[in-house]
C-alpha cells in the first residue's frame, strides 16, 4: 500500500517540474567515480565500434568535403569551394532543401498524429487488436520496394484509383503523381501512410505504462480524458521525443521514396528532388563525390540544429520516471 | 458515487465499440489495399498487369511463382537463406549490445556523458552515401569484402544509434526505485542490469528484434556493395535480377517473389507482437 | 597403375598443340593461358532473366573447357550496378571485366579504370565485321576501351494496327520531322481523347543528337566537345513545344508518368500513343507486353526543304571492358573471343537474350535461329547499315537528367525553349 502511493503521488507530481528538485535529497547511492567503470564496461562495444568502424569514415567523409575527388584519382584539396558554389550558386540545391523541408514539416507531425491516434485505439483492449496491429504495420514492411512504386505510381496517376474514386463525385483530376504541383504530396501521403514504425513504438510505450496507475485513478474518480491527459500523455512524453526525433531526422535522409517513385530524377522538373537524392546524383552519376560531402555536412548542421532544438524544448514538456 | 462524475457518452459502450471498429476498419481497407494489388497482380501474366490494372485477374498465371522460385540464376531460396541468416544475427547484436549501452546512457554516471550521447545521435545523422566510398576502403582494407561481416559486425558493436536511443528512452519510463532497492540489497551496475531493466524493458527489446530484423532484411544498399558473390545475395538483391530495363522484364515473377518476401517479415512480426501484448502488470514494488 | 586420362591431360596437351599453332600466329596466347588457374570477377548488368540465363550458361561452357579458370559472375540490374561498380573502383576493388555502356565508358575511360584493347585487336579479336558504330562507341581518342557485345539504334516502335485503324498511312522510312509532326496530331485527331500519336521525346537525347545531325551539327564531337551551337537546342525543345501545342504528344504531366527506362510505363504500353521514339534494344521487351503486333520505323532524317541523309548511327549498349588493374588480362580477352567468335560461345550466349550480335555473321546466324522479334531488329539495323551514318562518340553520364529537366521546365511552362537550351548547356559543359 505504501508503494501504491507512492505511484499515484509520484504521477502527478512528475507532471510538474518543480517534482524533481523534491526528489534530489533521495539520490546518492552510486558515486560517480565507480560509475565511471562501469559504465565504460557497459559502453565498450559501442566504443570500440566507434573508434575503428565508425569514427574513420565520418572523418574521411568531413575530409573530402574540403577537396574535389572523383572515386577513381587522389582528392584535390578544395578549401571552401564546394560550400561556396553549394551555398550561392546552386539553383538546384535550394530546390532540393525546399522540397526536402517541405516534405518533413508535412509528413513528420501527420505521421505521429496518426501514429499515436491509432495506437492509442488499439491500446484499449478492443477485440482483434492483433489483427488490427498487423495490418495497420503491413505499409511499413512494404518498405522501399519496386511494389511500392508500382502500386503508388498506379493509384495516383492519371487514370488511376484516385482519380477513378474522383470521378463519382464528377471531378476530373489531374495526374497526381506526375505533375510538378501534386507530385511531392503523393510522397508525403505514401510517408504517412507508412505510419506503422512509430505506431509500433507508441504501443509499446503504452504497454509500459503500468495498469496499477490507471486503477488508483479510476478509484481516485478519474474519467478515460483524464486518464489520457494526465497519466498517459506525460509517461508517454519520452516516446513522444524520441518518435518525434527519429521521425525527422529519417524525413531529413529520405532517399528510397524518391528514388523509387521517381526513378531516380527527383522529377517532374525537381518536384520530388530530396536532398539525398541530390546528393546521390552528385556524388555517384556525376562523379563529383567532394562536392557530395559537402552536401552531407551542411545536412548534419541542419539535423544537429533541428535535434538540438528538440532537445532543449523536451525540458519543458518531457517527463521521465526517473526524474532527478 | 463513482459513476457520479462520468460523462454521458460512456453510459452505453456498445455503439462507441462498434464506431470504433467501423473506423478501424476503413482504415484498415486504405492500409491493405496496395497489398491486395500486389497480390492479384502477382497472378496475372506479366503483359497484363499494366494494361489491366483491376484488382481481379482476368488470367490466373500461378507459374509466376515456381518460375519467380526457380530464378534464372539461383532457387530464390538461397536468397531467402542468405537474409534469414543476415537478419537473425543483426537481431542478436543489436538487442545486446544496444542495451547494454543504452543502460550505460540512461542509468549509470560518467564523465563526458553528454558528449558521448550527442556523438552517438551524431552518427546517425550523416547520410550514408556520404560514407558508403570511404567505408568501403575501410573494410576492403580490412578483408572483408565479399563477407557478411560489413552487415554483421557493426550490430555487435551498436552501430544502430536508433536502437540505443529507443532503449534510452524506455529505459527512463522505468522508476529508479526499482533499481535502488536493488542496490540496497548489494546488487552492482550489472545485476541490475541484467534483473530489473531487462525484463521491464521487454516491450522495447521486441521492438528493437523486431525492427532489426525488418530492416536488416530490406536493406539494399549495403548488401549490394559488400555480397559480390551472386549465391551471397540477400532477397532485395534477387529481386532486382527480375528488372530489366530495356529486355523482358519479368514482373509477374517479381511482384510474387516480393509478395512472397513479405512473408517471412509479417510472421517474425506476428510472432514478436504478442510479447508486445503483455506489457507490465505490475511495477514489482512491494 | 594405369594413369586415367583426364580432361585436364587432355587440354594440356591440346595447350600444347595449342601453343604449336601459337608459332603459326594463329592463336598467340593460347599455350601460356591453358595452364594458368585465375579466379576472374565479372561484373555486370543484365536486361532480361533470359539474359542472365545465357550469360551463365556461357560462363560456364568456358570454365568446363578451361578448368583452373574460375569466373566469378556478380551481375544485377542497371541501375545497382553503377553504384557498386562506382564504388568498388574507387574502394581499388573493380571487377576484373565488367559490362559498360557507351557513356559509362566515356567516364570510366577517362579517369584510367579501363585499360585500351588495342593491342588485342586483330589477334586474337577479329572485328572487322562488327558494325563501324559499335566499335567507335567503345574508342575515345583512338583507343578502344571496351568491346562490343551488341549493335543497337534508335528507331521508333510503332504500332502499325493504330495506323490502319485511323486510315492514316504510314510514312516512308526517309521523312522529315514536319512529316512526323503532323502524323502525330492527325493520329491523336482520329483517336479521340486520352490518346497522342507520339510520346514526347524532347527527354532523350538520342533523338535530339539525330535532330542535330539533321541540321548538319551533332550532339558531340569526336573530341568530346559540344557540336552545335544553343539557338539549335532551342529549337528541339522549341518543337516538341509546338507538337504539344497541337496536341501530337501529351502535355507534361501525362507524360512525365514514363519515368526513366521501364517498358511497361511507356504511353504505347499503357493504350495512350502509337508511336514510341526509342532504342532497339526495347524492342523485344516491348512486344512481350503487348499482343499488338509492333515495327520499327526510322525517325526523321531531314527537314522540309533540306536535304534527307541517313543519321541513325548504330552503337553498342552492352560492352566488356578490362579493368586496368587485373592481373588476368590475357584470359579474359580468351573468355571474349571465346563469346565472340567460338560457335558455341556466340550461340549459349546471345540465344534468348535479346541482344542482336555486332558481327554481320552473328546477325545472319541470329536471324535464322532467332525469333520474329529478333529478325524484325536485324531486318532495321541491315538497313541501316545500307548507308551507315556517322558514329556516336562517348559523351558525359547524366546526360538525360538534364535534357529531361529542361524539357519538362518547358513543358510545364516555367521556361522557354531557349532558357531550356541555355541551362542545358551550362550544366552538361561544367562536365566536359
Amino acid at each position: 500500500m505504501d508503494g501504491h502511493q507512492t505511484i499515484s503521488a509520484a504521477a502527478p507530481a512528475a507532471a510538474s517540474p518543480g517534482a524533481s528538485k523534491r526528489r534530489r535529497s533521495r539520490r546518492g547511492i552510486g558515486m560517480t567515480a565507480e560509475q565511471n567503470g562501469a559504465a565504460f564496461l557497459f559502453l565498450s562495444p559501442w566504443i570500440l565500434g566507434v573508434v575503428c568502424l565508425t569514427l574513420g569514415p565520418i572523418l574521411a567523409s568531413l575530409y573530402l568535403s574540403f577537396t574535389t575527388y572523383d572515386l577513381f584519382n587522389a582528392p584535390v584539396w578544395a578549401g571552401l569551394e564546394n560550400y561556396r558554389r553549394l551555398l550561392f550558386e546552386d539553383p538546384r540545391y535550394v530546390q532540393a532543401v525546399k522540397v526536402t523541408f517541405t516534405y518533413v514539416f508535412l509528413s513528420v507531425p501527420l505521421k505521429l498524429a496518426f501514429a499515436l491516434a491509432v495506437a492509442v485505439m488499439l491500446n484499449r483492449g478492443l477485440s482483434g487488436l492483433g489483427l488490427y496491429r498487423g495490418i495497420y504495420y503491413l505499409p511499413s514492411l512494404l518498405g522501399g520496394s519496386v511494389a511500392v512504386a508500382i502500386m503508388w505510381r498506379q493509384i495516383f496517376s492519371y487514370d488511376g484509383l484516385i482519380n477513378q474514386i474522383l470521378l463519382w463525385f464528377g471531378i476530373d483530376g489531374p495526374s497526381w503523381i506526375s505533375n510538378p504541383d501534386y507530385a511531392l504530396y503523393t510522397l508525403v501521403s505514401l510517408a504517412v501512410w507508412q505510419f506503422g514504425s512509430p505506431m509500433i513504438i507508441f504501443l509499446a510505450g503504452l504497454k509500459q505504462i503500468p495498469q496499477d496507475l490507471y486503477d488508483a485513478a479510476a478509484v481516485d474518480g478519474a474519467g478515460p480524458v483524464t486518464k489520457f491527459v494526465r497519466i498517459t500523455l506525460p509517461l508517454l512524453t519520452p516516446i513522444i521525443l524520441f518518435n518525434f526525433i527519429m521521425q525527422m531526422i529519417g524525413a531529413f535522409q529520405a532517399f528510397t521514396p524518391s528514388f523509387i517513385i521517381s526513378n531516380g530524377t527527383g522529377g517532374p522538373a525537381d518536384s520530388t528532388l530530396f536532398y539525398t537524392l541530390y546528393l546521390y546524383e552528385q556524388g555517384f552519376t556525376n562523379f563529383q563525390m567532394g562536392y557530395a560531402s559537402a552536401m552531407a555536412w551542411v545536412l548534419v548542421g541542419i539535423i544537429a540544429t533541428a535535434t538540438a532544438i528538440a532537445f532543449m524544448s523536451a525540458r519543458y514538456w518531457v517527463h521521465y520516471g526517473d526524474e532527478r | 458515487m463513482i459513476r457520479q462524475g462520468m460523462p454521458f457518452w460512456l453510459v452505453d459502450v456498445r455503439p462507441k465499440r462498434i464506431m470504433m471498429h467501423l473506423a478501424l476498419i476503413a482504415g484498415a481497407v486504405v492500409m491493405i489495399y496496395p497489398l491486395l494489388w500486389l497480390a492479384s497482380s502477382s497472378l496475372k501474366p506479366s503483359n497484363l498487369i499494366f494494361s489491366d490494372p483491376g484488382l481481379w485477374p482476368a488470367k490466373l498465371r500461378p507459374q509466376n511463382y515456381s518460375d519467380g522460385w526457380r530464378g534464372a540464376a539461383l532457387p530464390f531460396g538461397v536468397f531467402f537463406r542468405n537474409s534469414f541468416v543476415i537478419s537473425g544475427l543483426a537481431v542478436i547484436g543489436n538487442v545486446m549490445a544496444c542495451s547494454l549501452v543504452a543502460y550505460a546512457f540512461a542509468r549509470l554516471n560518467f564523465r563526458f556523458k553528454r558528449t558521448l550521447f550527442a556523438l552517438m545521435l551524431a552518427t546517425i545523422m550523416l547520410p550514408l552515401h556520404a560514407t558508403l566510398i570511404p567505408q568501403y576502403i575501410l573494410f576492403f582494407n580490412l578483408g572483408w569484402v565479399n563477407t557478411i561481416l560489413p552487415l554483421i559486425v557493426p550490430k555487435f558493436l551498436a552501430a544502430d544509434a536508433f536502437f540505443i536511443f529507443l532503449m534510452v528512452q524506455f529505459i527512463r519510463g522505468i522508476p529508479r526505485e526499482l533499481d535502488e532497492a536493488a542496490a540496497i540489497d548489494g546488487a552492482g551496475p550489472f545485476r541490475i542490469y541484467r534483473s530489473i531493466i531487462l525484463p521491464l524493458l521487454t516491450p522495447a527489446l521486441v521492438t528493437t528484434a523486431v525492427f532489426s530484423f525488418i530492416w536488416t532484411y530490406e536493406d539494399f544498399l549495403t548488401p549490394l556493395v559488400y555480397l559480390t558473390d551472386m549465391a551471397s545475395y540477400t532477397v532485395p538483391q534477387g529481386l532486382r535480377l527480375f528488372m530489366a530495363s530495356t529486355g523482358v522484364s519479368a514482373w509477374g515473377p517479381m511482384l510474387a517473389m516480393s509478395l512472397l518476401s513479405l512473408v517471412p517479415l509479417f510472421v517474425v512480426f506476428l510472432i514478436f507482437q504478442r510479447r508486445l501484448i503483455e506489457g507490465i502488470a505490475t511495477t514489482g514494488l512491494k | 597403375m594405369a594413369r586415367m586420362v583426364n580432361r585436364r591431360d587432355v587440354l594440356m596437351r591440346g595447350g600444347a598443340a595449342m601453343g604449336g599453332l601459337a608459332l603459326a600466329g594463329l592463336l598467340p596466347r593460347a599455350g601460356a593461358l591453358a595452364q594458368a588457374p585465375a579466379r576472374i570477377r565479372f561484373g555486370g548488368y543484365v536486361e532480361s532473366q533470359e539474359q542472365l540465363t545465357q550469360t551463365l550458361a556461357t560462363l560456364k561452357a568456358y570454365t568446363d573447357r578451361n578448368p583452373g579458370v574460375e569466373i566469378v559472375p556478380e551481375f544485377t540490374n542497371f541501375g545497382a550496378f553503377t553504384d557498386k561498380l562506382a564504388t568498388e573502383a574507387a574502394g581499388g576493388n573493380a571487377p576484373d571485366m565488367f559490362s559498360v555502356n557507351v557513356d559509362l565508358l566515356g567516364e570510366y575511360a577517362r579517369r584510367g579504370v579501363l585499360d585500351p584493347l588495342n593491342a588485342y585487336i586483330p589477334n586474337p579479336l577479329n572485328l572487322s565485321d562488327y558494325v563501324d558504330g559499335a566499335i567507335k562507341a567503345g574508342t575515345l581518342g583512338g583507343k578502344l576501351y571496351a568491346i562490343p557485345n551488341d549493335c543497337i539504334a534508335p528507331a521508333i516502335t510503332v504500332k502499325a494496327s493504330i495506323f490502319t485503324d485511323a486510315g492514316i498511312p504510314l510514312p516512308d522510312q526517309m521523312w522529315t520531322w514536319e512529316q512526323l509532326a503532323e502524323t502525330a496530331v492527325a493520329l491523336t485527331k482520329a483517336r479521340g481523347p486520352r490518346f497522342w500519336g507520339l510520346e514526347d521525346a524532347g527527354s532523350n537525347y538520342i533523338p535530339c543528337d539525330v535532330f542535330l545531325r539533321g541540321m548538319g551539327k551533332s550532339m558531340f564531337t569526336p573530341e568530346r566537345q559540344f557540336g552545335f551551337a544553343r539557338e539549335d537546342l532551342a529549337e528541339w525543345f522549341a518543337y516538341w513545344a509546338r507538337l504539344r501545342d497541337a496536341g501530337g504528344i501529351p502535355p507534361g504531366d501525362v507524360q512525365a508518368l514514363s519515368t526513366g527506362d521501364d517498358p511497361s510505363l511507356t504511353g504505347l504500353i499503357a493504350g495512350r500513343a502509337a508511336m514510341f521514339i526509342s532504342l532497339t534494344d526495347s524492342f523485344v521487351g516491348l512486344q512481350a507486353l503487348t499482343t499488338d503486333p509492333l515495327t520499327l520505323h526510322m525517325l526523321p532524317n531531314g527537314f522540309k526543304g533540306g536535304s534527307l541523309g541517313q543519321h541513325h548511327y548504330t552503337y553498342a549498349g552492352n560492352s566488356t571492358g578490362i579493368w586496368s588493374k587485373s592481373p588476368h588480362k590475357d584470359r579474359i580477352i580468351d573468355i571474349i573471343r571465346f563469346i565472340h567468335f567460338e560457335p558455341e560461345g556466340i550461340e549459349l550466349y546471345y540465344r534468348g537474350s535479346g541482344m542482336v550480335p555486332a558481327s554481320k555473321a552473328g546477325r545472319a546466324a541470329l536471324a535464322t535461329e532467332g525469333t520474329d522479334a529478333d529478325r524484325t531488329i536485324i531486318a532495321y539495323i541491315d538497313l541501316l547499315q545500307q548507308n551507315p551514318a556517322p558514329p556516336r562518340y562517348p559523351g558525359i553520364t547524366g546526360m538525360s537528367g538534364m535534357l529531361r529537366r529542361a524539357n519538362e521546365a518547358v513543358a510545364f511552362g516555367k521556361m522557354k525553349p531557349q532558357e531550356a537550351a541555355d541551362q542545358f548547356i551550362g550544366e552538361a559543359k561544367a562536365r566536359l
